[in-house]
């Protein structure tokens, strides 16, 4: 297993993810989120220094993937095992990540999976059914596995029976750029980091913060779904 | 075989339950809405907007039943697997413990207001080895609702047995069985009697069914 990260033209690599740190098999067919704090993997950078938020993360990927995996399969990698003691999920995948697939052929969504809002839209009404809101929603958050759009990253997941709880509760995993997008928002709808907010408007707000990596019109199905 | 959930209770909560008020043994508080193992379960009128509730509610995915499980001093269960996977809070006991038996495992209970989700396709039992009589809520996971066409319709069911006897031989062979085909979504239909369950599974698990039934239970096909 190596360090996967994303190769961003302009850029080059960036962490693929910033709470866990992200794995991957030489050929390719399994990734591994490895709720590990490793300070090589983010370059010192790390996002979760706090044990008590990062065993949160892991207690959340643990509830929502293994529900997906029990009640949308289909939606999500195979669960290949999990490493309770280390932390550690294996999935089953065949390639690199959505958003790499795209970077690296230098062509849109569209040009990698024609159906790709479809399907990303079934993954959210799925979601929504399964009563629960999830917030990471970047493309490098999905993997293609026979032409099947798979969700992976269920450590940012809330639904209506928690308490809310100030938005600075979840400043630590947003990336510096989405922060400022959401601050962005933030001035326009009168909101600061102390608000706290039903976790439907989070949902909301937080496909607003995406528009500038999907289509607008994408997004604005996205938001009817839970607006229905 | 027991794995700490996202979700929790506040502490005040655990204070509010009284534990004088509860008899031993197990105390259900909802009540089906539909199908006993498929469809989501709603909490009795008269536990509605009592701790019971709040404490439920705390669970954020639709649930199966609920019971208040109280479990005497110096006793244990027998060992058994379940078809359904369950939530457990517990809270109250000392030198409590659940038993992961296939393993040799023991997970110390503590009332530590966290919901833990436990796979009973293992072989457990649960012990109380201190002074005071532990109480816990557990709360069955619903069964998948499987998608197939092709299903194999099959009864097992037993006669001349001691239901007992049964039920243990049943829990220890058969409820693997079961609780893995369905986290396979090879299983739908799922329903019980006093002396037979019957339910539909793909043709492809039927073999190892077939190899897995004790001799003292008869495998129809219907």
């Amino acid at each position: 297993m190596k360090y996967y990260y994303n190769t961003v033209p302009g850029l080059g690599q960036t962490r693929n993810n910033l709470i866990y740190t992200s794995l991957m098999s030489d050929d390719q067919k399994t990734f591994v989120q490895w709720y590990y704090n490793d300070t090589d993997y983010h370059h010192g950078q790390n996002q979760i220094i706090d044990p008590s938020l990062m065993s949160e993360k892991w207690a959340k990927e643990l509830m929502w993937l293994t529900h997906m995996a029990t009640h949308r399969p289909q939606l999500v990698p195979e669960i290949q095992g999990i490493d309770l003691v280390n932390k550690k999920i294996y999935l089953k995948i065949d390639g690199v990540d959505f958003w790499q697939q795209s970077l690296d052929a230098g062509c849109s969504f569209d040009g990698i999976l024609p159906d790709w809002q479809e399907q990303m839209l079934a993954i959210l009404q799925a979601h929504k059914d399964l009563g629960f809101y999830k917030y990471s929603l970047h493309p490098s958050s999905y993997f293609i596995v026979d032409g099947q759009l798979k969700s992976i990253n269920y450590f940012f997941c809330h639904s209506d029976s928690e308490e809310e709880v100030p938005l600075s509760h979840f400043r630590s995993h947003i990336s510096i750029d989405r922060q400022h997008k959401l601050e962005e928002y933030f001035a326009v709808a009168n909101l600061t980091w102390d608000s706290v907010l039903p976790y439907s408007t989070l949902q909301q707000i937080s496909f607003e913060s995406f528009r500038s990596n999907y289509p607008d019109d994408f997004i604005d199905k996205a938001k009817k779904i839970y607006h229905d | 075989m027991l794995i700490q959930t996202p979700y929790s209770i506040p502490t005040a909560l655990i204070h509010q339950v009284h534990h004088d008020d509860l008899s031993l043994g197990k105390t259900v508080i909802n009540a089906p809405t539909g199908r006993f193992f498929y469809d989501p379960w709603t909490i009795k009128s008269e536990y509605a907007g009592t701790v019971w509730d709040t404490i439920l509610k705390t669970l954020p995915v639709p649930v199966g039943e609920a019971r208040i499980i109280v479990l005497n001093y110096g006793s244990c269960y027998q060992q058994h697997a379940d078809i359904d996977d369950r939530y457990h809070l517990n809270l109250s006991g000392e030198s409590c413990y659940l038993v992961d038996i296939d393993s040799k495992i023991l997970y110390p209970v503590t009332a530590d207001g966290i919901w833990y989700t436990m796979n009973t396709e293992r072989i457990h039992s649960a012990t109380n080895f201190g002074r005071y009589n532990r109480v816990q809520l557990v709360v069955r996971h619903l069964l998948i609702d499987a998608d197939f066409d092709d299903g194999v319709a099959v009864r097992i069911s037993f006669d001349d047995l001691d239901p007992n006897y049964a039920r243990y031989i049943f829990d220890n062979s058969i409820s693997v069985w079961l609780n893995r085909t369905n986290k396979q979504h090879g299983l739908k239909n799922f329903e019980f009697s006093r002396s037979s369950v019957t339910f539909s599974t793909r043709p492809s698990l039927l073999a190892l069914l077939k190899d897995i039934v004790p001799k003292e239970f008869i495998l129809t096909l219907i």
